[in-house]
């Protein structure tokens, strides 16, 4: 009869021990776990901190002169690799030196079908503020590659990508080839015509700036 | 109390280090190998030479057979002491083992806090980067026969229940160029939330119509701040009002002297920017102040 009732009696002291050893143990794996989704909230925020400061340098340029009303200037393409594409130098007239860029907005093949996460920057054309947009050189046919933009080489591009890169560009060059807006080639799509102010921050002859395309579809002038 | 508890981690840490140090690396359970050879070989060393000392007193010889079986006495003397401390042996283990839990545990739980403060900078920093703000909405009224007609407005954070300032413009051309001085401050400013990047839209032309014959814009106040930095403070997003005050008059500084902003290292770029899209009847976008760099335009409908 004693022996029944000793066999029913536990040691409190043991289930204490369970309990908290069940509470430290619990605790570990939550910390473990808590820290692991920590490290992918981390990486991700320093991602896109980088991507939000990253910049793609599709074009740079230098003044040669300035002349008689007229300034020469040498531009030169590179695609997403940094590798030069065409080299293009020219005169033009006036003071400040306007470099346009087509800004079409961009489904990657990893990203919403349905929303734009990028932007393509395609240099368009160059003006000054003496001649009108419409009279400026186009530069679209100096990186045609086949109709594929040779400045957007440099990455691995999918077929469907490439297609619509392709699609774009071929539009946005039929609309300016007939003098109409190129942007009108996307959705969406404006044009970004950076410059030089001449009595603010003019492009001193012989330094080389770098237009720089950023995630979000702005534009910058950088010297180097 | 932060300085006593620190003293307590840092003795806690050196203890588990050096335990962990000591019996998990090889060169640890090296050296400790080494030192409980050099122990015990002293040992034996002492209890032969004691032997061998006691035989030459008493005229004996000490033979080689009696050497080794003295060390061999003593060894199995030291085997039976190690078995006897076993318990206490056990404790310290254990104790060691819980000494090691906890610091890595405390390291753990410094190692999160350390974590969540990194979570909030990175959020900031990006929050900060990812901000846009309105520098002018376009409204597109007519075009025909060649002409754009267009109402522009300019936003006055200041006084939001005051109607928005408008100007209005008729131009030659098929294409809107919307021109602005634009001035990005270096990431580090824009991160910190010390500086937003600005844009002064001062003229429009067209495709056609060029920038030298454009029309100017009137975006200035009676006291020459633009509209659309006319804040009150609360809207003055991680930036303190007299922070902010500073920067706009910096920029006016650097609109002047575009070395002084650049010798003060704030300013990443300083150019203009004239954005463009194509003139639709009926239709209305919205030039956007990026702070991540440059301008965009956005459909008004789209936001």
């Amino acid at each position: 009869m004693r022996r029944s009732e000793g066999k029913g009696h536990r040691n409190p002291a043991l289930g204490i021990l369970i309990i908290v050893a069940s509470f430290i143990m619990g605790g570990y794996f939550w910390l473990q776990n808590a820290e692991r989704l920590q490290k992918h909230r981390i990486d991700y925020l320093e991602n896109l901190s980088l991507r939000l400061r990253s910049e793609i340098v599709p074009l740079r340029l230098m003044v040669l002169s300035r002349d008689n009303g007229q300034v020469r200037a040498r531009l030169k393409l590179y695609d997403l690799s940094g590798r030069e594409v065409s080299t293009i130098e020219k005169s033009w007239p006036g003071a400040e030196l306007y470099v346009d860029m087509l800004l079409l907005p961009f489904s990657s093949e990893s990203g919403d079908a349905e929303k734009a996460d990028s932007w393509l920057a395609l240099p368009y054309r160059v003006f000054t503020d003496s001649i009108g947009a419409a009279s400026g050189t186009l530069l679209f046919d100096a990186y045609d590659s086949g109709g594929f933009p040779e400045v957007l080489r440099g990455v691995a591009w999918s077929a469907r990508e490439g297609s619509a890169i392709m699609a774009a560009y071929a539009k946005a060059r039929k609309l300016a080839a007939q003098g109409l807006p190129a942007s009108d080639s996307a959705e969406g799509g404006y044009g970004s015509a950076v410059h030089e102010v001449a009595k603010l921050a003019g492009f001193e002859t012989g330094s080389v700036y770098k237009v720089v395309s950023r995630v979000k579809g702005g534009l910058e002038i950088l010297e180097e | 109390m932060d300085d006593r508890l620190g003293a307590l981690k840092a003795v806690l840490y050196a203890i588990s280090d050096a335990a962990v140090f000591l019996f998990t690396k090889p060169l640890g359970l090296g050296m400790l190998g080494a030192a409980l050879l050099v122990a015990a070989g002293t040992r034996l060393w002492t209890v032969v030479s004691g032997r061998a000392l006691a035989h030459r007193a008493a005229g004996e010889e000490f033979r080689i057979a009696s050497a080794v079986g003295s060390a061999l006495r003593e060894m199995a003397c030291m085997v039976v002491g190690t078995a006897g401390a076993l318990p206490t042996i056990v404790g310290i283990a254990a104790a060691l083992t819980l000494i090691v839990g906890l610091s890595d545990a405390t390291r753990k739980v410094d190692d999160y806090i350390a974590g969540q403060k990194r979570i909030s900078e990175l959020t900031t920093t990006v929050r900060n980067l990812e901000k846009r703000y309105k520098a002018v909405e376009v409204r597109v009224e007519d075009l025909r026969e060649g002409r754009i007609k267009a109402t522009l407005i300019f936003f006055d954070y200041l006084d939001l229940k005051a109607p928005p300032k408008t100007q209005s413009v008729d131009i030659p051309g098929k294409e809107l160029f919307i021109d602005a001085i634009v001035c990005n401050f270096a990431y580090s400013e824009i991160a910190a939330g010390s500086s937003i990047n600005l844009a002064i839209p001062y003229k429009v032309f067209s495709d056609e119509l060029p920038e030298s014959q454009g029309i100017a814009l009137s975006i200035l106040d009676e006291s020459g701040t633009p509209f659309m930095y006319r804040r009150p403070p609360e809207q003055i997003y991680g930036i303190a009002p007299e922070a902010y005050d500073a920067r706009l008059a910096e920029l006016v500084a650097s609109m002047r002297s575009d070395d002084a902003a650049r010798s003060a290292g704030i300013v990443r770029s300083l150019y203009g920017d004239a954005v463009h899209r194509s003139a639709k009847r009926g239709e209305s976008f919205t030039v956007w102040v990026e702070q991540s760099g440059g301008l965009s335009i956005k459909d008004s409908s789209s936001f």
